[in-house]
């Protein structure tokens, strides 16, 4: 399964760099990889403990952080979360969550890939 | 710092107080904190951070920003419940903050606005507008602010001078009003005052009505105005005045369709004008008028003396030992002995007034002053006398009463006063030389002897002493019947009969011997004591001609003179009438004399009485005629049965022609209308004989005899006819 990056997003993170200053891209995309999989936790207890306001919070979260990043299908599939959460859809949380993780770990390959190719 | 220095053209947002304002950014999404930061350092703002609203508030209160964005949903504390906390604040009232929502979510942005957000921005943030976005918010709060600041300080400066400003729509008759407006009317918080119409109604009458007519006058005419009126205030009730000014205004499609005004409370501008006044014209401890106020008192009725010619007079009074007062007592019981001497002198000249009173001035309370010049000095000026005694009597009032005890505290305290008196116009001709006199004039009474009064002029007090003993003497004259009555015959001149007696008063002093009447008169009719006087007269004289006819003699007619003061402020009828009843005399017999001034000066009045006079059946004479200036169509109207010419028309009579042709006139005219004619002061043969040949009709003089006393008159009646006769035959 292969996943893209919106390149829009990337774009408007490095006209956002300001000389002298440290890599926003860089700082940005590890802020992403290293805060994610806390609000992932966050997320996947929330739909075994059956909490939805915390499901909601934590796909609201993700959905900002990965939409920043470029990480389209993944922001998209947080959105999707984050209505369920908030219209109390127990079973349409646990199918969108079934394969968030999977979904998270090839949007950061796909990152990675696509920031060494910059490098 | 200038508009056009270095680092005003940098400035993010000029006018700011931060050359580069700091904003706040909340946000729990450290991408979103990251990206922003970026894009707002770049265009010259700070940024601070918070991950949720608790610690929004902490960043808030420790870094003052400019400017909050907000996210919406945070942990802990979300966006909505920090920007109501932040409201709350000092600080945060006014803070603009920029509310980020989801795209779709208008639930959250109508709940933003609810809590106090100025503005938002839907996600995904768009990091390159929005520095723009944040740099146009600062600069509408910078209009907002000065908008603010400029609304408060016109409040503040509205409130400062209790000035109200309103705007009244011609077309509707609404009336809109500024904060300040409002409370100088006293109208409460929440009360609706939307119309012309009903602002007026808080006016108090009479003023109302005055201002609806001012008001409805200028909107006709298209002028300004301005009006003073009273409202009640709210808090205590109390009256307030107000001041409207108005002007009328032209809409932009130029029809004068507004008045803009003004109202402003100006009661204690009034207050402050009053007690200045008060303290520049009245003495703090007596409540009296101070010297400043005596003297435009004085200088006003110096000019009205001088007008009607008038007499007035100055009262120059201190207490004698007041110092001693002052010394044992203390300043407290001082300031307390002149508060109650004070009372005295007001009471005493009010009751002077009372009794000098219906002398047509209905006014003569502000004619009267009493004044403190300080110290113990007091001045009272008596705006209208008669007569010096006036004064005199209104002093020694004041010495009398003032010498009474005064309670001071727990001791009783006696004073005593000393007068000195000036009267106008015969001690001075101003005000200065007035209070001059008056002064010296109490120093002269120190000398002789404290607790009196002395006039500045010798001869005037001499001369009001010598009055006033005289005015005393002739009131037990007439109680103890020292006076007694003489009577002068008058004569038929043709036939030399008896035709009557005149009753004159004759004043037999125990001390001085015969006063004239010519002294005594004129002071009876001063003092009023001439209508006790002639009612004495008229009982004895009808009380003595019916004795006479009584006693056998011949039937003639008594005549009894009548003052002015008699006629106008006595009922002569009345007493008239009780002197007939009394005697039982025939009325026919009774003749009154009436001077001819007398009847000039009372026109209608005067030809009533009269005419009363003729009802009661007795006969009326003029006195004195040809010396009043009687025109002929008024002699006609008056209904007498005789004219007496007077003697100094006689008196001449044989030497000069003018005269002569007068006596004549007046003879022809006083047949014409029925009048009898009598001819006074007839003394010698000739002027008999030339009166007989005009056919005058009577006469009475020294001729025919002087006045007789009862037993001389006796003897002269039983005499008369021989002499009479002789008289008449030697012709």
């Amino acid at each position: 399964m292969t996943v893209s990056i919106d390149e829009k997003a990337l774009k408007a993170i490095m006209s956002l760099q300001r000389p002298g200053k440290p890599d926003l891209l860089i700082r940005i995309t590890d802020l992403f990889k290293s805060e994610s999989p806390k609000t992932i936790a966050n997320m996947l207890e929330g739909i075994d403990t059956v909490d939805m306001e915390a499901v909601r919070v934590a796909a609201h979260t993700l959905k900002s952080a990965s939409a920043y990043v470029g990480a389209s299908e993944l922001s998209e599939r947080c959105k999707d979360l984050e209505r369920a959460a908030h219209d109390q859809n127990f079973p349409a949380c646990m199918a969108l969550g079934d394969s968030l993780e999977d979904l998270y770990n090839d949007s950061c390959a796909a990152l990675d890939q696509r920031l060494s190719k910059a490098a | 710092m200038t508009a056009n220095s270095p680092q005003s053209m940098q400035m993010v947002v000029p006018g700011l107080h931060r050359e580069r304002p700091i904003v706040l950014h909340v946000d729990d999404d450290l991408a979103s904190l990251m990206m922003a930061e970026g894009a707002l350092e770049d265009s010259g703002f700070d940024v601070i951070h918070a991950v949720d609203g608790q610690e929004a508030i902490d960043r808030f209160n420790e870094h003052e920003p400019d400017l909050i964005i907000m996210d919406a949903v945070m942990p802990v504390m979300d966006g909505f419940q920090a920007i109501s906390a932040i409201r709350k604040l000092k600080l945060g009232a006014h803070v603009p903050i920029l509310m980020i929502t989801g795209l779709d979510d208008l639930d959250s942005i109508t709940r933003a606005y609810d809590e106090g957000a100025t503005d938002f921005l839907t996600k995904p943030i768009n990091f390159f507008i929005l520095p723009h976005r944040v740099q146009y918010m600062l600069r509408s709060k910078l209009t907002a602010d000065a908008l603010r600041s400029s609304q408060s300080k016109l409040d503040n400066a509205q409130r400062i001078a209790r000035l109200g400003n309103w705007e009244w729509c011609l077309g509707s008759n609404e009336l809109s009003w500024s904060r300040e407006f409002g409370r100088v009317l006293g109208i409460e918080e929440g009360v609706s005052l939307e119309t012309w119409t009903e602002f007026v109604e808080y006016i108090e009458e009479p003023d109302r009505s005055n201002v609806l007519l001012i008001s409805e006058q200028s909107v006709e005419e298209k002028q300004p105005f301005n009006v003073e009126f009273s409202v009640l205030g709210n808090s205590d009730g109390a009256q307030r005045r107000i001041r409207l000014e108005a002007e009328p205004y032209k809409h932009e499609n130029g029809e004068w369709s507004y008045m803009l005004g003004t109202i402003q409370d100006i009661t204690e501008r009034i207050n402050a004008q009053k007690q200045i006044h008060n303290l520049a014209y009245y003495d703090l401890v007596t409540g009296l008028p101070n010297r400043a106020q005596l003297t435009e008192q004085l200088r006003y009725t110096l000019k009205l003396s001088k007008r009607n010619s008038t007499k007035f007079a100055i009262l120059f009074l201190d207490l004698d030992h007041f110092k001693q007062v002052n010394d044992t007592l203390g300043h407290d019981a001082g300031d307390d002995l002149l508060k109650q001497v004070a009372k005295r002198l007001t009471s005493v000249v009010r009751q002077s007034d009372m009794i000098s009173g219906g002398d047509d001035d209905d006014d003569a309370d502000s004619q009267h002053t009493v004044a403190r010049l300080g110290g113990d000095e007091f001045v009272v000026l008596l705006g209208v006398i008669n007569r010096a005694e006036d004064a005199a009597r209104v002093a020694e009032r004041i010495a009398q009463s003032i010498s009474m005890p005064y309670d001071i505290g727990s001791s009783a305290v006696s004073v005593t006063t000393t007068i000195g008196i000036s009267v106008y116009p015969a001690d001075g001709d101003d005000t200065e030389s007035m209070m001059k006199s008056a002064d010296v004039a109490m120093y002269h009474a120190k000398e002789s002897g404290r607790n009196g009064y002395q006039f500045y002029s010798r001869s005037i007090h001499e001369q009001a002493l010598t009055r006033f003993s005289l005015e005393a003497d002739l009131r037990v004259a007439i109680e103890t019947e020292q006076l007694t009555l003489a009577f002068q015959p008058k004569i038929d001149m043709k036939t030399g009969r008896l035709a009557g007696v005149e009753a004159l008063t004759r004043w037999n002093h125990p001390e001085k011997g015969a006063v004239s009447p010519s002294d005594f008169i004129p002071l009876a009719e001063e003092t009023g004591l001439i209508i006790e006087l002639g009612r004495w007269v008229l009982r004895e004289a009808c009380l003595q001609m019916q004795h006479w006819i009584e006693a056998g003699w011949p039937s003639m007619t008594i005549a009894v003179n009548c003052s002015s003061v008699q006629f106008t402020k006595s009922d002569i009828i009345e007493d008239i009438n009780a002197a007939i009843a009394y005697s039982g005399l025939d009325p026919m017999l009774l003749e009154i004399e009436l001077t001819e001034s007398l009847l000039l000066q009372d026109g209608e009045k005067g030809i009533q009485i009269l005419s009363d006079m003729k009802a009661l059946g007795i006969q009326v004479s003029i006195d004195d005629f040809g010396t009043g200036f009687s025109s002929l169509s008024y002699l006609k109207r008056l209904p007498v049965d005789k004219l007496k010419i007077d003697q100094s028309f006689v008196r001449d009579l044989e030497k000069d022609s003018g005269d002569a042709a007068i006596v004549t006139a007046i003879i022809t005219l006083s047949h014409n209308l029925n009048l009898t004619v009598v001819a006074e002061g007839v003394e010698t043969q000739e002027q008999f004989n030339i009166l007989r040949g005009f056919n005058c009709n009577e006469a009475q003089g020294y001729l025919i005899s002087y006045p007789l006393d009862i037993e001389q008159f006796s003897l002269w009646l039983e005499s008369y006819r021989e002499q009479i006769m002789q008289k008449v035959s030697g012709l």
